[in-house]
């Protein structure tokens, strides 16, 4: 699975994230984090922007991010991986 | 606004059928590429962008968010950037996230949003001639867009206000 060290990191953290920056999004890369912003794609840009075309963490900070619907998946006619 | 009706018959020629429309759904050509933010840091460095990919999009409204072949995604070189935790008949999985920029030249709109990586292998819509599914367009694209959906009148309409 990919970003494992980021989901480790923001696991390890997540309650004092939670008490400061609840409702934004942490930027995480390895295990450092390099910032919270506001939106989804504000985080995407300064991670390109300070890391390039590089795999990071752009992770919700809320207690319980829910799942997202794929019927399709979840009926088996799509698969998860390749 | 742009407003784009996409009639389904059962051939050329022939009238708007609405078991046509059944048969194929709501699908349209796409052009998935390199998000621009990742673009212009390829340009600097003096890499070459990949070129895009461009296959059928199916409209899911079932979807939450948008879903693209994930060995496409990895052929345009990009990165997971998140995870989202989705329900399968296994039980629980994590998919990778991405971001990406969709271009559909019928339409003449382009977006930039966060899909989900999986695996569209074999999926072909009945369509004339056959071109496979790369993309499930979920609600996360919706959001931004009216649809109609005339089964009777065997066609759909998608309009954006870009």
């Amino acid at each position: 699975m990919a970003l494992e060290r980021e989901l480790a990191y923001f696991e390890a953290h997540k309650s004092e994230l939670l008490s400061t920056y609840q409702g934004q999004f942490a930027l995480i890369y390895g295990d450092e984090l390099l910032g919270t912003y506001t939106r989804f794609e504000e985080a995407f840009e300064a991670g390109v922007a300070r890391l390039g075309n590089e795999s990071f963490l752009v992770q919700p900070i809320v207690e319980n991010a829910g799942q997202v619907q794929f019927p399709a998946l979840a009926v088996g006619l799509l698969r998860a991986h390749p | 606004m742009p407003i784009h009706n996409q009639f389904i018959s059962a051939g050329p020629g022939q009238p708007p059928n609405p078991q046509a429309l059944l048969e194929v759904g709501a699908c349209l050509v796409a052009e998935v590429h390199v998000p621009p933010q990742i673009a212009e840091v390829l340009e600097k460095e003096g890499t070459p962008v990949p070129a895009s990919q461009s296959g059928i999009a199916l409209i899911d409204t079932g979807a939450t968010i948008s879903c693209v072949h994930e060995p496409l995604l990895a052929d345009l070189g990009l990165k997971p950037v998140g995870v989202v935790n989705s329900g399968t008949a296994a039980g629980p999985i994590q998919q990778s996230l991405y971001m990406a920029r969709l271009i559909f030249p019928v339409i003449g709109w382009t977006v930039d949003l966060q899909v989900a990586g999986v695996d569209l292998t074999g999926q072909t819509p009945p369509l004339d001639p056959p071109q496979p599914i790369i993309a499930l367009l979920g609600r996360n694209l919706l959001s931004q867009a009216l649809l109609i959906w005339n089964g009777p009148g065997g066609f759909w309409t998608f309009a954006t206000h870009q």
